[in-house]
């Protein structure tokens, strides 16, 4: 446990020094009211309230009833002092005939703004009445000592001061944190320590995070830690440091947590302790020819492979869901392997019903393992007023590519009809920037496109060898009859190959020196 | 039985081209109308296939390259014979075959280096200049054209040396050669145009004879499988197969190898051919003085 | 015969080095060109050049010289007959006889746009001889012929002089033991035929190389061959040494004396020697007596003279023009 050495000794031994300063017990014989206490000094934190208990007490053989005055003799500046009999200030007792003694309190208010150091406080008793025959006051010093580095009065600890967990598992502690004050004190807690990349929080009973807690006197009160490990945490015991101090003082007191990792899967646990299914987007908009493609990532926080089978758990009526891969058209997904900590990305491609009516619908999809799941909730809105004229557009297979001169790429423009009707006599308008050429590769034209099908045209873009460096842009837009589809554009950047201009120097040198070794072989007589 | 005598001699052969002031004034000129081709071509714009391939100037070349093999082969046997040194090259150990084979080897590895540097300095330059990409299937059709132009060049040196066997005088052979070469690199179409329409009275560019001809020219062989042009003389037949040669690279090497084999084939038996002729002529010959 | 038992025998004999004592042998080497084979270059020719000899033959232009020498190079080939180079077959084992031997034709061109060294450096690498070995020979062949000035000098400045020496170089080049020279003074001034002449000798004397070379002059075979062979119109006219060659004449032509008489006049002395048998013609010039008999007949005349009280005080043997012989030889065959 790391203590702060340096400053509680020096606090300690001040506390020595001032306790056996402080002076016994003492009686005042033949007085006629003596004053009782065990503690003469105090130590405190700035803003505290210090309470000393005394006692009055009745003289020697003194029965007959004593009235006290009770003053305070002396104060620090800008301290407040008070003397109190069972709850309520008081200036003046009276010690009736039967009543030998009463305990009173000293309160001392520290103020906030004050230097360390030892502060005395005088109090002062002065009897009156017939039955006194002495009548000179009576003082007592206090002594508060204000030390922002005093070791708190408190204490923390925690029923279950060390749990077993799994890696990406929370796991939660109840500490209690006690107020050994006779007055109420608030409370800093803070995380002194904790394992790299573990998360760590600290939480009210209603799971608000917090950092400092208000504890009447002599009471406690439980938080609650949430320590999270992560999911590459290798098996082993770790510790977690909890501190907690006086608001105003220096000092921690500190209670070690400890975490056991252990990578088995616990039966119990819910799968969604392990598996995270996430989606960036949860709800698209869409016409309802169209299709809403979710893209839902998939993560494994469990550190062995899982085998996940993905399933649409609800979904509106004849509506269909499907999983596909990123980067391929074909082929549903179903199930995946995943490997420990690893993610995974697959679209959720929804496709409504042509009449489905404007509205939201929500569907469930889940990723499921034996027989436990998360599940995830998308949602569709049905919008029959978007823009029409996405039912026809027109999809390049990259909008990026970098070309040197005279290089040549093929890519490949999709033509997709998402209407409802056939669209006859496609053909694709390409509009070039200069330095650019591209070429139509197979039909120029398509004759029919059925509804709901598309088609891909593989363009050839080529870039002149005169072209220029830079970044040029190719728009390419989809015309039948009437309707044209909104315009893609394809940026293409032309750079110089600097590997090429390398590879013609070595070319130039080959020609050289093949001319040289030529003359020098056979040019010689 | 000495092998070792044809390398002697094709290295002389080799040496006397490099030591002729006439033969490296042409191999300069050579070199610059091609790299000046190749540069012109190369800054402007081209539809199809590869910048690089079609930067080369296919024209200009198999309009000249013959001039290299006519030069390196004129005068191979006659000014030897014609000196008399042939007379004191048959009294020391070798074959008669052996001469002629070293010169053939001589003039063909100069043809080569030639060639090759020709072709290095203008790719070189493109890449340089116009920092173009040199791709593997680029390289793959400028090494196949390397080697067509090569056999195309062979052809002329055949052509060459069997005239240098035969005549008396090298300024008679190199008469003769360059009608040759006119006839067949700049006139061919034009005359045969000229010839299958009076004879036939057909629109040239249709008859089936014109095109069964053309298949007389290695002008023909060597533009057709390089960049798919029946012909490129001047003014000559203008007809394009589908694919353009070995350059159009819409379609794989293979796919071109295949469709212009008969080209290629003829291309390498050319030469063959001209060479067992030269080789007949040269040993039926009564060499001596 | 004979020939045909050596040749078989060379035949067993076929693995390097064959020695025989001929460097050169030819059995019934025969060549005709045209259409119809109707110009007989070379008729029948039988052929021994011995090894280490200097072998001229001679003959007018277009008599088969330069075509005997392409056939036993292997630069032609014979239709009929067979011959031996350093006991290799000229049809069989042309490229063995080359590598063996040197040729200097006619005409010899060179690459004239080369250095002599450049050129004799082209040969030498058709004999893969060494680099260095190679470099060294240039030279010293290039100093032998009198060319050491002139190696790096362009051929196509040589004069025809120097081309003929430098075509001794090159045939040279790669240590022939054999070398065939086919005119090598044609074209030259005297000087330089002279000089050529020498170099072809000291070649034979100091290498001790064969050397077959043809001429069309008799004065320049007379004096540097060991042995001459004639041929006219394809056909081997003669063969043998120059004394040889001589008694032929001889035979043939008979001799002519001249003699100088003392203490007998000339009239008696005519008279007596008229007598003589064997003398064809005699006539007085002045104070000598020159006489043309059919044969050595020298021991009869001096018996008679000196019967007759006479002392001969000169008595020679007239001086053959050689040149004069080989024409009548032509003309006759």
């Amino acid at each position: 446990m790391p203590i702060k050495n340096e400053k509680i000794l020096p606090a300690l031994l001040l506390t020595l020094i001032l306790l056996s300063l402080m002076p016994l017990p003492v009686r005042a014989d033949f007085a006629q009211v003596a004053i009782g206490n065990d503690i003469s000094g105090k130590v405190a934190s700035p803003g505290d309230l210090v309470e000393f208990s005394f006692t009055v007490e009745k003289g020697y053989n003194t029965s007959k009833s004593t009235s006290v005055r009770l003053f305070i003799k002396e104060k620090p500046e800008n301290w407040t002092a008070g003397i109190y009999a069972d709850g309520n200030q008081i200036s003046h007792i009276t010690l009736p005939e039967k009543i030998a003694e009463k305990d009173l309190i000293l309160k001392v208010r520290v103020p906030e703004k004050v230097k360390d150091g030892v502060y005395p406080v005088s109090i002062g008793l002065k009897p009156y009445g017939e039955s006194i025959s002495k009548l000179d006051p009576i003082y007592r010093e206090f002594a508060v000592t204000v030390a922002r580095d005093a070791m708190p009065d408190l204490k923390i600890y925690s029923d279950f001061p060390g749990k077993k967990t799994h890696p990406g598992i929370p796991v939660r502690f109840g500490v209690f944190l006690e107020n050994k004050y006779e007055s109420r004190a608030n409370f800093r807690i803070n995380l002194a320590s904790k394992p790299e990349e573990w998360g760590v929080d600290l939480l009210s009973k209603e799971g608000a995070k917090i950092t400092k807690l208000g504890i009447p006197a002599e009471q406690n009160r439980e938080f609650e830690v949430l320590v999270n490990p992560p999911l590459n945490a290798i098996a082993g015991d770790y510790e977690i440091l909890v501190a907690a101090s006086l608001e105003k003082g220096n000092q921690s007191v500190f209670l070690p947590l400890s975490v056991s990792i252990n990578p088995e899967l616990a039966k119990d646990e819910d799968l969604s302790a392990y598996v995270e299914l996430n989606s960036k987007i949860v709800g698209i908009e869409i016409r309802p020819e169209d299709k809403a493609e979710f893209t839902v990532s998939i993560k494994n926080r469990y550190d062995q492979p899982l085998k996940l089978n993905l399933e649409v758990l609800s979904l509106p009526k004849a509506w269909k869901a499907e999983f596909i891969m990123k980067e391929e058209e074909k082929g549903r997904l179903s199930s995946l392997r995943l490997p420990a900590g690893e993610e995974q990305e697959f679209k959720v491609k929804v496709s409504p019903t042509q009449n489905a009516t404007s509205g939201l619908y929500p569907i469930q999809i889940a990723a499921i393992s034996g027989d436990k799941r998360v599940s995830l909730q998308l949602e569709v809105g049905i919008n029959h007023d978007i823009e029409n004229e996405e039912l026809f557009r027109v999809y390049p297979s990259s909008s990026e590519l970098t070309l040197n001169p005279g290089g040549s790429a093929e890519i490949r423009v999709n033509i997709e009809n998402h209407g409802e009707e056939e669209l006859e006599d496609i053909s694709l308008e390409i509009n070039t920037a200069s330095g650019l050429n591209t070429q139509i590769r197979g039909f120029g034209t398509i004759e029919e496109l059925e509804a709901g099908e598309s088609r891909s045209i593989p363009l050839e873009i080529t870039a002149n060898a005169n072209a220029g460096s830079g970044i040029k842009e190719i728009f390419i837009r989809a015309r039948s009859d009437g309707r044209v589809s909104s315009e893609k554009s394809i940026r293409v950047n032309v750079e110089k190959s600097s590997s090429g201009g390398l590879l013609g120097i070595g070319m130039l040198g080959f020609a050289v020196f093949l001319l040289v070794f030529v003359i020098r072989k056979f040019g010689r007589r | 039985m000495k092998k070792n005598n044809v390398f002697v001699l094709a290295q002389k052969e080799a040496a006397d081209h490099l030591r002729d002031p006439g033969f490296l004034v042409l191999l300069a000129t050579y070199t610059a109308i091609i790299f000046a081709s190749t540069y012109m071509y190369g800054s402007m714009e081209h539809q199809n296939n590869s910048t690089l391939l079609s930067s080369i100037n296919i024209q200009m070349i198999s309009r000249f390259t013959p001039l290299i093999g006519i030069v390196l082969g004129f005068d191979a046997v006659v000014r030897e014979q014609k000196s008399g040194s042939l007379n004191v090259l048959l009294t020391h150990p070798l074959f008669r075959d052996n001469i002629l084979a070293g010169k053939l080897l001589g003039s063909m590895l100069l043809a080569a280096s030639i060639i090759i540097f020709s072709v290095f300095v203008s790719v070189g330059t493109l890449l340089i200049f116009f920092g173009l990409e040199l791709r593997e299937t680029d390289l793959l059709r400028i090494a196949a054209f390397t080697l067509l132009t090569f056999f195309y060049v062979v052809i002329f040196l055949g052509i060459a040396i069997l005239i240098s066997t035969i005549v008396k005088e090298a300024t008679d052979s190199l008469t003769y050669n360059v009608v040759i070469w006119l006839f067949i690199c700049i006139l061919f179409g034009a005359i045969l145009k000229t010839l299958v329409s009076i004879f036939t009275g057909q629109t040239p560019n249709e008859s089936v004879l014109l095109t069964h001809l053309l298949n007389l020219s290695p002008l023909h062989h060597y533009g057709e499988a390089i960049i798919g042009r029946a012909d490129l003389s001047f003014m000559g037949v203008n007809m394009e197969s589908t694919i353009g040669g070995i350059f159009d690279t819409r379609y794989s090497l293979s796919q071109c190898l295949r469709e212009f084999r008969m080209n290629i084939i003829m291309l390498i038996l050319m030469p063959v051919v001209l060479f067992i002729i030269d080789f007949i002529a040269f040993l039926r010959k009564d060499l001596t003085l | 015969m004979n020939m045909e038992i050596r040749s078989t025998e060379l035949e067993q004999n076929k693995i390097k080095p064959r020695t025989d004592e001929f460097a050169i042998e030819t059995l019934n080497l025969s060549k005709s060109f045209g259409k119809e084979k109707e110009i007989r270059a070379v008729k029948n020719l039988n052929l021994q050049v011995k090894k280490g000899e200097v072998f001229g033959f001679i003959g007018p232009n277009g008599a088969g010289k330069t075509t005997t020498m392409k056939m036993l190079i292997g630069l032609l080939e014979p239709d009929e007959g067979s011959g031996k180079v350093e006991g290799f077959d000229i049809v069989r084992e042309v490229i063995n006889i080359r590598e063996q031997t040197g040729m200097l034709p006619e005409p010899a061109g060179f690459y004239d746009n080369l250095t002599a060294r450049q050129n004799l450096r082209f040969y030498a690498k058709l004999y893969n001889i060494e680099p260095d070995i190679r470099e060294k020979r240039i030279e010293n062949l290039l100093e032998t012929v009198g060319l050491a000035h002139a190696i790096e000098q362009k051929i196509g400045g040589f004069s025809t002089g120097m081309r003929k020496r430098f075509g001794l170089a090159q045939a040279l080049i790669n240590e022939p033991s054999v070398l065939f020279l086919d005119e090598p003074t044609s074209g030259i001034d005297p000087l330089g035929a002279q000089r050529m002449r020498k170099l072809i000798k000291d070649l034979n004397k100091s290498k001790g190389v064969t050397v077959f070379l043809s001429s069309h002059s008799m004065e320049e075979v007379e004096e540097i061959c060991d042995r001459i062979a004639i041929i006219s119109k394809g056909k081997l006219l003669v063969i043998g040494s120059i004394e040889e060659l001589r008694d032929i004449f001889r035979e043939k032509e008979g001799i002519h004396y001249l003699l100088e008489i003392q203490e007998l006049s000339l009239t008696e002395a005519a008279k007596i020697i008229k007598n003589t048998e064997g003398v064809n013609a005699l006539e007085i010039q002045d104070r000598t007596l020159r006489l043309h008999a059919k044969m050595n007949i020298r021991t009869e005349i001096a018996k008679a003279i000196k019967k007759a009280g006479g002392t001969i005080s000169m008595f020679e043997e007239e001086a053959m023009n050689l040149q004069k012989l080989f024409l009548k030889i032509i003309e006759e065959k």
